[in-house]
């Protein structure tokens, strides 16, 4: 197979070859090494590429599967990281200057640790907006992720190095956070599935968090199968996060077989249904049509809640950052370093009003 | 206190509301940041006029603790998922 039709592939076809000895998962890593040195120079996705590790750790899933192992349902699949996620020996930046100096992690956060455990292979961290609190990953000391399919457009915010570095085929996989839409809002700019799960169902135990009552991590891939089954490997119970769901966790991968068939779709109308182009309202409706959504929804209070979202974060965030907002004002992204501020001198007058909304 | 008297918006025309919770804070916030931080606490305002309009029932403001599910351990075992 070559390195074009390595890269081509998705996750789930990937473990299968690897599992199955049809692929090597050191060619995979290969293949996805020599994407990013091709094209990362351009698009800025990567602020840490763990190049000798993951040649190691690819070679040791090649070991285990030439035993009999079963290395798990991710196979020989890279990833990368946004650079929020702990790397055991490398230093959590989270898009900052100010985090730079700090020790490597001694450990992995909860979803790397996961993913590594059923056979994924991490290859880098990707870039951010600072501290997560942008929606363009145009950050100030790392750089400009810019969006593989027309480099003069953002790649959107703020886990863009992740959305990005899928949409260029440099990995099939790749972790992000969301707060506001920093998963969202990155996969539709850059024409890959992310996945924000319901709060609690996936930990975020060894992330350097955001706005903690509303942060959420979750997968990117190319494919919605990917995006389940990385999902399945991530959900489930952690006691390193306080708020984890001790649900049991329900796997959704084996669920896609069965289509749109039992599912009630509706498509929401009020406020999702004004301020669109109307090429993303001609998308919605093919999407609609395909799964067989007649129904108009209405959810009441959603700009409230939005409006809620904006200042309970602007508070938290402030909150979070308030030694380093006195220590080193002048460290931070300037485009981020205001908002901190005026969200700390907020905190009180409103953020109550929020939380109840 | 100036905002118990005035109210947050006029504290912010005003220019005393961010200078005296930035006191409160201890935060000294640089000369070429003051404008910025001010804009960005303008923004906030409007952002939240709807939001303060809203009248909140006594019953509410006790906030509710999201767990979708009942309390039953289960934790992730790798390998069980076929691809």
């Amino acid at each position: 197979m070559t390195r074009e039709e390595i890269l081509a592939l998705d996750a789930v076809a990937i473990a299968d070859a690897v599992r199955g000895g049809r692929l090597r998962a050191r060619e995979v890593v290969e293949a996805s090494l020599a994407a990013i040195r091709a094209r990362d120079r351009e698009l800025n996705c990567f602020t840490k590429v763990l190049e000798a590790q993951a040649l190691a750790d690819a070679d040791a899933v090649d070991v285990r599967i030439a035993a009999g192992e079963d290395v798990g349902p991710l196979a020989g699949v890279p990833f990368a990281a946004k650079n929020l996620f702990d790397i055991a020996g490398v230093t959590t930046l989270a898009g900052s200057k100010i985090l730079a100096g700090n020790a490597p992690a001694e450990r992995d956060a909860t979803a790397v640790a996961r993913l590594r455990a059923a056979g994924a292979v991490l290859v880098g961290a990707t870039n951010m907006d600072e501290f997560a609190y942008g929606f363009v990953t145009e950050n100030a000391h790392y750089g400009v992720t810019r969006n593989p399919h027309d480099t003069e457009r953002v790649a959107g915010g703020s886990s863009g190095g992740s959305a990005a570095a899928v949409a260029a085929g440099m990995v099939p996989l790749a972790l992000g956070s969301d707060t506001n839409g920093s998963i969202r809002v990155p996969a539709a700019f850059c024409g890959v599935y992310g996945l924000k799960p319901t709060y609690g169902r996936v930990s975020r135990a060894g992330t350097f968090l955001f706005a903690a009552s509303l942060d959420h991590v979750g997968p990117f891939a190319r494919s919605v199968r990917d995006v389940s089954l990385a999902f399945d490997v991530l959900q489930g119970y952690d006691a390193r996060d306080p708020v984890c769901s001790k649900r049991a966790a329900e796997t959704v991968f084996g669920e896609l077989e069965h289509g749109a068939e039992g599912l009630r779709v509706g498509v929401l109308g009020g406020y999702f249904a004004r301020g669109g182009v109307p090429e993303v309202f001609a998308a919605v409706e093919r999407v609609a049509k395909a799964v067989g959504a007649s129904e108009i929804v209405e959810l009441d209070g959603v700009e409230l809640a939005r409006t809620a979202a904006f200042l309970i974060t602007a508070v938290e965030g402030g909150n979070l950052h308030l030694d380093r907002l006195r220590t080193r004002p002048g460290d931070f992204d300037p485009a981020v370093v205001e908002r901190l501020m005026a969200g700390r001198a907020c905190a009180g007058c409103l953020v109550c009003a929020g939380a109840a909304v | 206190m100036v905002c118990r008297l005035k109210g947050l918006e006029d504290c912010v025309a005003e220019n005393g509301f961010l200078e005296t919770a930035a006191e409160m804070m201890g935060l000294a916030i640089p000369a070429e940041n003051i404008e910025g931080v001010r804009m960005n606490l303008e923004r906030m305002r409007e952002m939240a006029k709807p939001l303060m309009a809203v009248s909140i029932a006594d019953e509410v403001e006790s906030a509710s603790v999201f767990e979708p599910g009942v309390f039953e351990s289960s934790l992730f075992k790798p390998g069980v998922f076929e691809p």
